[in-house]
């Protein structure tokens, strides 16, 4: 059996040729040149070198994901495209798991991390042991501390866990501070991603009947697109999100208004109610007032776990588009900071304090205004 | 050199597309796969969700351009694919996928600049047309006047300065509501609107007559939905679309004819995106008649990112013996 391996998911470009038992070529480039000019020659090198053809090949193995989306699309859409033309099958290879194959002959718990931005790491938890391994975790996109401590919890033995990729240059000083000497770093030449790897496990995958044809391939990104991601439908409430409102009120506000209360602010000609969901679950919301051109902000909250990305900002932005009025006004605590440099952002300027307005704990009220057209 | 049979591939922006052509003039597949309506909610294309869509539909579009074709890997001649401009991430699915094609099949690989493809167009449908000629390329992202020369020669007479003409329609489309994509709304909305009834600024950029400027002509329409607002008017979203549109295609026309008669071409080719523009279309035809130049304009197919333009420009590289490599790379700001 003859399989060809493609890996570039991160900063490695490399690809190999297993052929039954033996690695017979084997190209792996770790420096800062862009895959899309370097990961075909490779391949065409390896082939040339061998005098073997891509239509002597049983399978193209590909390094799937997770990883730089780029480097996933670069390498996939090449397997994918090869596969194709030779008309062969793909086997889908994991990224994280044909990185832990780096070490199979380890006995012990192996934690492959790929730098991931945004202060996270691609990872997964995996056991070595007798030549094989096996996902104990699945692959995610977690920060560090957080796979440290669930290290902490429930994979620490009296043989630490080997930590490779990326990710290690990045975060090995926290991992040591967090585990000690439960945590060993993997060699250079088994640190990184290799298309040996993908190779291999690739071919135990194709005896298993684990492949594809090559239309069906797509990368398996774990990570949405930003705009996925960070997508917040705005709509103005229904008596049907009375419950989500009433329960934000309680979660947010001490003096929380009941669904009653709310309920005559949805429908009404002078207020407004709009409401925020990400992925279909319910984020924020925001009640106001326009009476003549002066708009008022009444209340405004946003789920505790989604703050500070954007969407309190596209509540006001579609409440100012929906009820366009000269002057908008709103009260907010004076402690209340991340919300004031919301509103002074979009314009908002204090005009007034109104002393001990609030009440559990006492504080200031600032009064802002913003005047959104000169007065005609 | 008879009958060459040339499979294109093209994902510059959100249409995955692939085709056969023969011959550099002949169409026997032209496969195009829109991803309009996924980007659609967000106002307009995302290059993240446009390149994981392309790597979805690659292969499934490849197989049916050779399968309408009647062709296979191995009965075409040549692999060509569009290598710049656009967006890098969507590029690099067609660039990666003709450099595995052409390898696997040892075809010889030719890349193509998306621009001189939209020029390509019009050779599919006029069979006659053979540069030089001179050319107004509209699209979403360039606005140029040039004179091709040559087969793959241009010579750039002017360029806009700031937006696009499609990037004008699709920022002036979002001000007045209409959403994404801007220039078909906007040609709908003008339908029932008075292009007479506002007057918006033909910007020309000085001592560079043929180059173009959009941004005062957008500001202008801002800022006159902003003074009715402030006003309490209701706008007439159809008269400044109207209204729109006319100054823009003023400026495109104007421009030109201008340049034609300068340079006493009597062939224009218009090309891209906004030559779509059905408004835009009879007063450029109208124009030219008036002044007795010959207009080409594609087919609206074929004004619209497609892979036949990338196989009728790859041919004229082929016959040339222009190759190239496994090193090709995509080339987000590729020029002409």
């Amino acid at each position: 059996m003859r399989i060809l391996g493609i890996e570039s998911s991160a900063l490695v470009a490399s690809a190999a040729i297993l052929e039954g038992e033996k690695i017979t070529a084997r190209y792996s480039v770790d420096h800062k040149l862009t895959h899309s000019q370097t990961l075909m020659p490779m391949i065409d090198e390896i082939m040339r070198m061998t005098g073997l053809r891509i239509s002597d090949m049983d399978a193209v193995a590909v390094s799937g994901g997770p990883g730089s989306f780029t480097g996933l699309r670069i390498g996939g859409t090449t397997a994918k495209a090869l596969a194709m033309a030779a008309d062969l099958p793909i086997i889908h290879v994991p990224t994280l798991e044909a990185m832990a194959y780096n070490l199979c002959a380890y006995n012990g718990f192996i934690c492959p991390i790929m730098d991931a931005r945004r202060s996270e790491v691609y990872t997964g938890i995996y056991a070595a042991a007798g030549g094989q391994i096996r996902a104990l975790t699945d692959e995610m996109a977690v920060p560090v501390d957080e796979l440290t401590a669930m290290i902490r919890g429930r994979y620490l033995s009296d043989i630490p866990v080997m930590f490779l990729g990326d990710g290690v240059p990045v975060f090995k000083e926290r991992i040591a501070e967090a585990l000690g000497r439960h945590a060993a770093f993997a060699p250079p030449h088994l640190s990184r991603q290799d298309a040996a790897s993908v190779a291999v496990l690739g071919a135990l995958m194709y005896e298993r009947g684990e492949y594809t044809g090559a239309d069906d391939f797509s990368p398996r990104y774990l990570r949405q697109s930003q705009a996925e991601r960070e997508y917040v439908e705005v709509r103005p409430a229904t008596v049907d999100d009375l419950d989500d409102i009433a329960a934000m009120e309680r979660e947010t506000f001490p003096d929380a208004w009941s669904k009653e209360s709310v309920a005559p602010y949805i429908d009404s000609s002078i207020y407004g109610v709009l409401t925020a969901r990400r992925k279909g679950s319910f984020v924020g919301y925001a009640i106001y007032q326009n009476v003549a051109g002066e708009g008022e902000l009444f209340r405004i909250a946003v789920d505790k776990g989604c703050r500070r990305s954007g969407i309190g900002r596209r509540l006001m932005t579609v409440m100012e588009e929906k009820a366009p009025a000269d002057l908008w006004s709103l009260e907010v605590r004076s402690g209340n900071h991340a919300a004031i440099g919301l509103y002074e952002s979009m314009g908002y300027r204090q005009t007034r304090v109104r002393q001990d307005y609030y009440r559990d704990p006492a504080e200031d009220a600032l009064i802002m205004e913003h005047r959104v057209r000169e007065q005609i | 050199m008879s009958n060459i049979k040339i499979l294109a591939i093209e994902s510059s922006c959100d249409e995955t597309a692939a085709a056969v052509i023969a011959n550099g003039r002949e169409i026997r597949s032209n496969i195009i796969n829109s991803q309009i309506d996924l980007h659609t909610k967000y106002g307009g294309v995302v290059p993240e969700l446009a390149s994981r869509k392309h790597i979805e539909n690659i292969n499934p579009v490849v197989r049916e351009a050779l399968s309408q074709a009647g062709e296979t890997f191995d009965s075409i001649d040549a692999v060509a694919v569009t290598y710049g401009p656009g967006l890098v991430g969507a590029l690099l699915v067609g660039v990666s996928a003709a450099k595995a094609i052409a390898f696997a099949k040892n075809k010889p690989l030719i890349g193509v600049n998306h621009i001189e493809g939209h020029v390509c167009a019009s050779l599919l449908e006029h069979p006659d047309l053979e540069p030089p000629f001179l050319c107004l390329i509209v699209s979403g992202g360039h606005t140029n006047l040039a004179v091709m020369e040559d087969y793959g020669k241009f010579r750039i007479l002017g360029s806009t300065r700031d937006d696009a003409a499609g990037e004008a329609f699709d920022k002036v489309a979002r001000a007045i509501g209409l959403g994404y994509p801007g220039g078909p709304k906007i040609e709908a909305a003008a339908k029932s609107g008075d292009p007479e009834a506002i007057h918006f600024p033909r910007g020309k950029v000085d001592e560079a007559p043929f180059d173009f400027t959009f941004s005062g002509m957008k500001s202008a329409v801002l800022n006159y939905l902003n003074q009715e607002k402030m006003a309490g008017r209701e706008v007439n979203t159809a008269d400044v679309a109207a209204g729109f549109q006319q100054a823009v295609t003023d400026v495109l026309t104007g421009r030109a004819i201008e340049a034609a008669k300068q340079l006493g071409e009597d062939r224009i080719v218009m090309a891209g995106g906004v030559a779509a523009n059905g408004f835009l279309r009879e007063s450029l035809e109208r124009e030219c008649g008036r002044a007795g130049i010959k207009l080409y304009v594609p087919s609206k197919l074929l004004c619209t990112d497609n892979a036949a333009m990338i196989g009728a420009a790859a041919y004229y590289h082929y016959i040339r013996g222009e190759r190239a490599d496994l090193t090709l790379n995509a080339v987000p700001g590729l020029g002409l």
